[in-house]
């Protein structure tokens, strides 16, 4: 699916957001290497100077962080802050959910696979019975 | 409050005063845009960062000039041990200074990270609420009970404190509120006891609990109920759904950093209750 930046030019094809998943479409200035989408500034990071989309980095797992508060303590500038975010989603949907929310029903099912998993928790577990913390 | 919507970076000596009222009142109280909290606490957290690496050398300092300082004593002269006195004085001070004007971890490890998870989701223009209590738990006036258990051998004295240390409410990018108030509820026992060689020996104990309590209000234009939705409706409204999620955690450190796949595992019961109508565009 190709993505317009509202200028007729190529957008960026990263999709923002964590519930809320949307194309960012901003001027697109690279091209990710591993995918061959459009990316904006904002979501490219460099790996061994060659640029890659958010998206694939954080699954691919090229950085040494996994999306771990002690991964963002060491994030020192802002885009390393945002990229923390994307390994985090990445993270996060591949432990704590499954792929079956509505609201990533826009997208196709590339897209759904970046976030694909098997490990999902159920969030509508009963806490209330297995908080026996204060009994010992 | 303080009330400034405009996502245009702050000036330095705004933040200025921002990060000494905080450091101050150990407290954070705003409806800034998310980038502006962002920028606001990003310069915090970088000077407490700062100044937790150099209370650290001030702190080692603190020890090495304090015993350098006494084996010197055995020196001919007295000079080098007056130096290094004088050294375990400024580390001391320093030492103490830096943990007057340290910010709990909290904002670092917590309120930051949640913020930069949130900012892609939020409206870019519309304020975000945070009322952020880093005070700590174990304050006076969060303490609910406190009862001695055992007078005999072992004493253990238990207290039990309820601190509200995180609100705030985000208007996101389709125009739904999402609300949230975590509440750590703190049990903590501290247990004195005698060692065989008659010296008192102290241990604190604690058990956080952590209650995470959400809301989503989304318009009825917009969403519709999904089939089995995990969370019902708790408020009969012509044009939005209301729709509410509580989440526990548990923990024994207490001041511990927010668990952000619970937060967000709370906060997905609700985006999951609800299916949207028809495509929309989101637009900023």
């Amino acid at each position: 699916m190709s993505v317009n930046d509202g200028n007729g030019g190529a957008g960026c094809a990263v999709k923002a957001g964590f519930f809320l998943l949307h194309q960012c479409g901003a001027p697109a200035q690279a091209t990710c290497t591993a995918c061959q989408r459009p990316v904006c500034g904002t979501h490219t990071v460099q790996v061994e100077g060659q640029p890659y989309c958010t998206e694939c980095a954080a699954s691919q797992n090229m950085s040494s962080g996994s999306g771990s508060h002690d991964d963002y303590s060491r994030s020192q500038h802002s885009s390393d802050a945002l990229f923390w975010a994307f390994q985090f989603r990445h993270h996060y949907y591949d432990n704590y959910d499954t792929f079956d929310t509505p609201w990533l029903s826009d997208f196709d099912d590339n897209d759904a696979a970046a976030f694909a998993n098997t490990a999902g928790v159920d969030p509508s577990d009963d806490d209330e019975a297995t908080t026996d913390l204060f009994d010992s | 409050m303080t009330r400034q919507s405009s996502p245009a970076k702050p000036a330095e000596d705004d933040l200025k005063q921002f990060s000494l009222e905080l450091r101050r009142k150990k407290r954070l109280v705003g409806d800034y845009s998310v980038q502006e909290w962002l920028e606001r606490l990003r310069y915090v957290a970088a000077h407490d960062s700062t100044g937790d690496r150099w209370r650290k050398r001030a702190g080692i300092g603190m020890i090495l000039f304090g015993f350098g300082s006494l084996f010197a004593l055995a020196a001919p002269t007295a000079y080098l041990s007056g130096a290094l006195f004088a050294l375990f004085v400024g580390c001391t001070v320093l030492f103490f200074h830096l943990k007057s004007q340290d910010i709990p971890n909290r904002l670092r490890n917590s309120v930051l990270p949640l913020l930069t998870l949130l900012q892609q989701d939020a409206d870019r223009k519309a304020p975000l609420v945070l009322n952020v209590d880093l005070s700590g738990q174990e304050q006076p006036s969060k303490q609910i009970d406190q009862q001695t258990l055992s007078s005999a051998y072992p004493k253990v004295e238990q207290a039990w404190f309820v601190d509200p240390w995180f609100q705030g409410s985000a208007i996101l990018r389709d125009g739904s509120v999402l609300r949230w108030n975590i509440t750590d509820r703190v049990r903590r026992r501290i247990i004195s006891k005698l060692n065989a060689r008659g010296k008192t020996k102290i241990k604190r104990k604690f058990k956080v609990k952590t209650r995470m309590d959400f809301s989503l209000s989304a318009k009825k234009g917009r969403y519709d109920l999904a089939p089995n939705a995990p969370s019902q409706p708790t408020k009969a409204h012509d044009s939005k759904w209301q729709l509410r999620n509580r989440h526990f955690t548990q923990g024994r450190v207490p001041d511990g950093q927010l668990e952000l796949g619970e937060f967000f595992a709370g906060v997905s019961v609700l985006f999951k209750s609800l299916k949207p109508v028809e495509k929309h565009h989101v637009g900023q």
